[in-house]
């Protein structure tokens, strides 16, 4: 008796499932549950049973009656409230939100990969002075090594024999924080420099830096090594190999430029980095003896590294920006590329 | 700096390939730019940084690359014979300009072209064949770094004098172009005329050509600084300035000159007759300085053993004197960059391989301080300005003097109330007018919105944050700003405008401040908050001109803002039920919204919750020159839930009290 019943309840399941219309259901139902279905003439044949055995098989008989008038149920449901269904290709709504300017968002990833390994973010002014921007950076008034910083001057009355100038870098903050503070030092100064340099793809003569330099009795050219090893891992790829080549800088000794495994073709050669697997980004070193003295630190006591990096350069890479002068035209074209917030 | 290998090969072994030659070079410091085959010769194209003079001359890269094969190249000094003294008289007229000026003579050449090898190595270096006399002036340049300068001796009148040019004072180059001449440039002149600027480039009337005879060869040492003005006063670079510009090397000027002066004699069969030094050779310091090997470690993070630094130095020419605990360490009379134990850490790292030193995290120790950033404000700064719905741009500091607001102002941006301040200007700009640091944000601002309107965009929010310089007695201010810039096609949008604003100073703690309405030139409607920003909206005539509908522009000065702002702290609920009353009413053009404002607080007190316009609406109902509007006006005790005539009475005192305001109806 038992087995029959189950026949009929799957077999009400596996049918009603299939069914794609009112109609059908109405089908299924008297098939079912009629007059004429196997349920019913299963109960016909109770009469026949042992007195004992009734009520048992009436039991299961409205057991197996009520789930399928329930799934009968459960799919009509189905049927009258497809009516709120809607189309949903339909096209969407555009949205668009405010978001930071890519240059802000790269800023931030910058100054936060340092922060998080003990650096504090400070910035300096723009306006500064010969003496901020040059002489204590133990770079000579008329020297070729000047020629790597052609620099606006302004119009103010000088400071002594010191013009006035719009900072051609951000190293002018690390001496005033070198010479705000004590030992030990470590920071990131973000911000905006001037170079009288012609407008093109790849340059511009406003354009920012970020610059970082700690320093203390121990810190060593390996920590510049692994500080910004770290830098790279987290600003672009964990594979990401520096190289760094020993080059010069008044103001650090020893000195290197530092060049990155190329994060487009990943070190194979493409036309991005000339088929060199190599790109440059950024300039440090271990500061000069004559900058830690001009900051009133003793050299003898202190050692420290310095390190500089343009951040449309990174953004340019990052991002796979060609032109630089993208950044400042503000299209919405542009700007609507990039989600940070 | 191009150069030979061949060349560098006279001195030292090389048994490795030029392309292990470019990248040891490059990786040490000699950037390898270009590398290209001559014949069965190498060219290398390096760059050669400002500190390394030497490494303008075969010599000095002979040296490096010795080093960096771990030998040592063998370069030496010849002795030179002791010539006659001739009598044309040298007269230097300021040793500060030329410490040192000698002189050869040799007579009796035949100029002819170069042989062969000359030519070839000359070629691998980058430099065109001229003739034997001139082209063994190069090759000993190239090879010593001094530069050598041969005039034709019968050109010479009487005597060579090193002088300062005279005002207005013409030279014809050899380049064929004339130069006229001020005080600040060096020259070389006989008796009549100048016959070459020292250091640079020597003049037509002197030249060696090849009907020349005798030849008067020149070795000096030039002012670097000099050197430097005269060749970017005049726009010439030459191989001759660019050395003399970084420093030439005194011990090597009379082998060069001799060395020349021999290779004259017998390519161009001359006879080598007398010489003359005026001046005498700057004293080349060579101190001692110490180097210890565990301080050298203890500042690059490395392992480096004393013997392989003795090494490096050694072959780098270096004289070592070792004592019990360290090295005393005297650098060549060709590396006077080198001047402290930093500067022979370098030499040792940098030969020894940058790529040898293992990276690691420095532990930086720390204050137990707050630490106080005006980045991190200016970052909660940019987050409200986003969640306000702007978007950030970034725009030029430095801006055009005549730009899209010249023609309403006097001068640019400089008027009376908030623009009382002008910009600062810049000196040596790179296009002429375009050299007014901001002293407002704004006019890059409208620039942004133009350039926005002008590719179909008319709903525009932005934002900067940005310094702006203001110029004050004498004196300037640089100060970081918030712009906000919105367009829009209508006017209503303004009152939307105001709701970010005051959300944002909201949201800073800033309550209450002083507002004050102004007149202003280029606004419809302008106001102050406090001493910290302004709020305006552009006038038609100024937004028409540079094709924008509605303009409305707030400037936040966020120094001042960062002292005022404070934490808002949470405010308990009220959970009470709050009722509400709807007035009806129209309000003549000429009385301003704050008047009834006023009124409606005055009256309702305590019981005043908030207000809300629910409707605006000018038509057939509502007399000319009056503007109908719904209010709605919430009420709601503090302490207690409000009963209905409570609410029913102080609303209908408001109403008598609105319907005495002339120019106002009840409806
Ligand atoms: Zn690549």
């Amino acid at each position: 008796m038992q087995e029959k019943f189950n026949v009929i309840k799957q077999e009400a399941q596996e049918a009603i499932r299939k069914v794609s219309s009112l109609a059908e259901l109405e089908e299924a139902r008297v098939r079912f549950l009629g007059r004429k279905s196997k349920l019913a003439s299963l109960s016909a044949t109770f009469s026949g049973l042992e007195p004992s055995q009734r009520p048992e098989a009436g039991r299961l008989f409205n057991e197996v009656k009520v789930f399928i008038a329930g799934i009968l149920e459960e799919k009509k449901k189905t049927f009258s409230f497809s009516k709120e269904r809607i189309d949903i290709t339909f096209p969407s709504k555009k949205t668009d939100t405010a978001t930071k300017h890519p240059l802000s968002s790269v800023v931030r990833t910058m100054c936060h990969i340092f922060e998080a390994i003990g650096f504090e973010i400070q910035e300096g002014a723009e306006i500064e002075d010969e003496w901020y921007n040059f002489q204590a950076l133990n770079i000579p008034l008329e020297h070729p090594s000047r020629d790597a910083f052609d620099t606006f001057y302004l119009d103010l009355p000088a400071q002594g024999k010191y013009k006035y100038l719009l900072r051609s870098h951000t190293s002018p903050s690390q001496i005033r924080l070198m010479k705000k503070r004590k030992p030990p030092l470590a920071f990131v100064v973000p911000g905006r420099v001037y170079r009288p340099d012609n407008v093109d793809a790849s340059h511009s003569f406003m354009f920012h830096q970020v610059e970082g330099f700690a320093v203390d009795r121990d810190i060593t050219f390996a920590h510049l090594k692994g500080t910004l090893l770290y830098f790279a891992k987290h600003m672009f790829l964990d594979e990401a190999k520096l190289r760094f080549r020993p080059h010069f800088f008044p103001f650090t000794e020893p000195s290197a430029e530092v060049d990155i495994s190329c994060i487009i073709c990943r070190g194979k050669g493409c036309s991005v980095c000339k088929r060199t697997g190599w790109l440059e980004i950024l300039g440090c070193g271990m500061i000069h003896p004559n900058v830690l003295k001009a900051c009133g630190i003793d050299s003898k006591k202190y050692q420290g590294f310095a390190f500089g990096m343009g951040v449309e350069r990174i953004a340019m890479l990052k991002y796979g920006i060609n032109d630089i002068r993208l950044f400042f035209e503000n299209d919405l074209r542009f700007l609507r590329q990039f989600y940070e917030v | 700096m191009k150069f030979s290998l061949d060349f560098i090969k006279e001195f030292v072994e090389v048994k490795v390939s030029p392309e292990k030659i470019a990248s040891l070079l490059t990786m040490s410091g000699l950037e390898i730019v270009s590398t290209e085959k001559v014949g069965s010769d190498t060219s290398f194209e390096a760059e050669v940084t400002s500190n390394r003079p030497d490494l303008l001359s075969i010599a000095g890269i002979a040296y490096e690359v010795g080093a960096l094969l771990g030998k040592k190249s063998k370069l030496a000094l010849k002795k030179v014979p002791k010539q006659p003294v001739f009598n044309i008289p040298i007269v230097i007229e300021s040793r500060k300009d030329c410490p040192c000026y000698f002189g050869r003579l040799i007579k009796g050449v035949k100029i002819e072209p170069s042989p062969k090898w000359l030519r070839q190595v000359l070629k691998s270096c980058g430099i065109a064949s001229v003739n034997n006399v001139v082209d063994i002036t190069n090759y000993c340049m190239l090879k010593w770094g001094q530069p050598l300068h041969a005039f034709d001796l019968s050109k010479v009148e009487e005597k060579i004098i090193v002088r300062r040019a005279y005002p207005q004072e013409k030279l014809i180059c050899i380049d064929n172009k004339e130069r006229i001449l001020n005080p600040e440039a060096l020259v070389i002149a006989d008796k009549k005329s100048v016959l070459a600027l020292a250091g640079v480039m020597g003049g037509k009337n002197s030249e060696v050509l090849s009907s020349t005879r005798d030849i008067f060869l020149e070795a000096a040492i030039f002012s670097p600084i000099l050197v430097r003005r005269a060749r970017r006063f005049l726009g010439i670079n030459t191989e001759s300035s660019y050395r003399f510009e970084r420093g030439v090397n005194p011990v090597y000027l009379e082998q060069a000159s001799w060395e020349a002066a021999y290779l004259i004699g017998k390519l161009a069969k001359g006879k080598i007759s007398g010489c003359k030094k005026a001046g005498s050779l700057p004293l080349v310091r060579r101190p001692w300085i110490k180097f210890e090997v565990d301080r050298m470690n203890g500042f690059l993070g490395t392992q480096i053993k004393q013997a392989k630094a003795g090494k490096i130095l050694n072959d780098l020419n270096f004289e070592i004197e070792k004592k019990k605990t360290c090295f005393l360490v005297k650098a060549p009379s060709f590396r006077q960059d080198i001047k402290a134990s930093q500067d022979l850490y370098e030499e040792v790292v940098r030969i020894w391989g940058y790529h040898n030193i293992k990276e690691s995290l420095p532990l930086i120790r720390k204050e137990i301080r707050k630490e106080e950033s005006f980045y991190k404000f200016k970052e909660s700064i940019r987050s409200k300005a986003i969640c306000l719905g702007f978007k950030e741009v970034v725009t030029f500091s430095i801006i055009p003097r005549k730009n899209v607001l010249s023609d309403f102002l006097q001068e640019p941006v400089k008027t009376r109330g908030f623009f009382s301040s002008s910009g600062v200007t810049i000196t040596n700009p790179l296009r002429l007018e375009e050299d007014l640091l901001r002293p407002l944000i704004f006019p890059g601002m409208l620039e942004v919105l133009r350039y926005n309107v002008y590719r179909k965009e008319r709903s525009l929010k932005f934002f900067e944050i940005a310094d702006s310089y203001v110029l004050k007695d004498n004196s300037f201010r640089e100060t970081a700003k918030l712009c906000l810039g919105w367009h829009s096609d209508t006017i209503d949008d303004f009152y939307a405008f105001k709701g970010k604003a005051e959300f944002f100073l909201k949201a800073l703690g800033i309550e209450n401040p002083h507002i004050c309405e102004e007149e202003n030139p280029l606004f419809s409607n302008f106001c102050s908050i406090d001493d910290f920003a302004w709020v305006g909206v552009l006038r038609s005539d100024v937004a028409e001109k540079i094709d924008l509908a509605k303009v409305f522009l707030a400037e936040f000065d966020l120094e001042k803002i960062s002292k005022k702002a404070k934490e808002v702290l949470f405010e308990e609920i009220n959970y009470l039920p709050w009722v509400e009353r709807d007035i009806s009413l129209a309000l003549r053009e000429d009385i301003r919204f704050k008047e009834i404002e006023t009124i409606i607080k005055n009256k309702t007190a305590s019981l005043f919750r908030s207000l809300e316009v629910t409707d605006v609406y000018k038509g057939e109902k509502i007399p000319r020159g009056f503007t109908g509007f719904t209010l709605r006006i919430f009420y709601q005790h503090k302490t207690k839930t409000l009963e209905a005539q409570e609410v029913d009475s102080v609303h209908f005192s408001l109403r008598a009290e609105l319907s005495k305001l002339d120019g106002l109806l009840l409806r």
